[in-house]
């Protein structure tokens, strides 16, 4: 101790701490002080992995119960649907009830897929593919629905994009939502062009439409989850929110970025460039920006 | 740039279409289609093989065209489809209704082996 600074025993009670003990007693304070910091941000990083793990605990036991039941009513309407099973009438309620068993099973799928893909490390599979190969199969799903809504379904796909090491499955599902997406939301008589190119390290694919377009605010929040447009779907088709989510966090898990252009009654274009090597890099974070 | 040809052999009709067929192109195809119904042909041949895609409207046209030739009492065949058009034409079913070849002479020597069996047939019962 030094001779100039009395211990505090030795002072007296009304005596004020010389600057010496008072900065000793300020950083013993703050190390205390910063210890217990320490300590509750440990505490509460403990009590978030756990909510987290309880809530992905209980999504996928929600998600599985909810989809057992729908199982069952899928098969029941399926088999009601059969040609001669029920009046002309009934076939209208019946085709109800198939719409919304649709968007029930959709909205179960979703909630499972951005539950998983939210998780840190959530893992992908990588595989070398052709990325035109992919965007053409994925827009051959989409024919049947482009057909009957009159649309025009266009591909612009360039030779550059070529192979990409990517999860292909998860890939596939990410561009299946910006093509889904594009067709619910542009009227009858509208183009919906799927365009790709790529460059040494990096591969890009775009959805563009003629339909409603895209507000500033709308831009700000579509990738969020359960976040939508201002905009409604032109063929009455349900939309869960998570779409969009669930792409951006496949494409940042490659290690990529995604993005939305338009202006209100000019159509939207929305894309996606990954690294023509996946990094598989663990989405950020779980929630919404 | 699209281009169309039409030609009129003995066993069938040949419609030729070179280019891709989407956006900026589909007038033309389905005035094309419109043209070819007025002509009425009995049996129809679709040589695809310079096309490497075609989009969902010019499906749709020849689908309603399909229909329409079929309910006429017509005949329509498919031949020499790129891998990506033959997707989607399977994905919208037409690829399932009406046959596909590997190229237009092929499709005409098996519907003149049909003709020449049906006119055996026809000697027959006389």
């Amino acid at each position: 101790m030094s001779k100039g600074a009395p211990a505090a025993a030795d002072r007296h009670p009304l005596q004020a701490p010389s600057w010496g003990h008072r900065i000793a007693a300020m950083s013993d304070g703050q190390d205390r002080e910063a210890a217990g910091l320490r300590e509750e941000i440990a505490r509460l990083r403990r009590l978030v992995e756990e909510l987290g793990a309880s809530s992905d605990k209980f999504l996928a036991v929600a998600t599985h119960d909810l989809r057992t039941p729908l199982a069952t009513l899928r098969l029941s309407v399926d088999l009601l649907s059969q040609p001669g099973r029920v009046s002309a009438h009934d076939a209208h309620l019946l085709a109800a009830m198939s719409s919304n068993v649709d968007a029930m099973e959709a909205l179960v799928n979703d909630v499972l897929d951005a539950s998983r893909l939210s998780h840190p490390g959530s893992a992908l599979n990588p595989e070398e593919f052709d990325l035109n190969e992919l965007v053409e199969d994925t827009m051959a799903g989409f024919f049947p629905a482009a057909v009957r809504r009159e649309l025009a379904l266009d591909a612009h796909l360039s030779p550059a994009v070529g192979r990409v090491l990517a999860d292909r499955k998860r890939l596939g599902q990410a561009l299946t939502n910006l093509v889904g997406n594009a067709l619910k939301f542009t009227p009858s008589g509208g183009t919906v062009v799927v365009a790709s190119d790529g460059g040494d390290d990096w591969a890009e694919v775009s959805v563009s439409d003629t339909g409603p377009g895209l507000s500033e605010e709308d831009k700000g929040k579509l990738f969020n989850s359960f976040s939508r447009g201002s905009a409604e779907p032109a063929h009455g088709d349900p939309c869960t929110g998570l779409g969009l989510y669930i792409t951006r966090q496949i494409v940042e898990a490659h290690g990529g970025s995604v993005g939305a252009v338009g202006a209100p009654g000019r159509g939207s274009l929305f894309y996606f460039r990954i690294p023509r090597r996946a990094e598989t890099a663990a989405p950020e974070g779980g929630g919404g920006r | 740039m699209i281009r169309f040809e039409i030609l009129d052999h003995e066993a069938a009709t040949v419609f030729k279409i070179v280019g891709t067929v989407q956006s900026g192109e589909n007038q033309a195809f389905a005035a094309k289609l419109a043209e070819l119904a007025g002509t009425g042909p009995r049996r129809l041949v679709i040589d695809a093989g310079g096309v490497d895609y075609i989009n969902s409207r010019a499906v749709g046209d020849l689908t309603s065209f399909y229909n329409d030739m079929r309910k006429a009492g017509g005949e329509m065949a498919l031949a020499g489809l790129h891998p990506r058009v033959e997707k989607v034409l399977r994905a919208v079913g037409l690829a399932g209704l009406v046959p596909i070849f590997p190229t237009p002479e092929e499709a005409e020597l098996v519907w003149a082996r049909q003709r020449r069996r049906a006119g055996r047939g026809g000697e027959r019962k006389q």
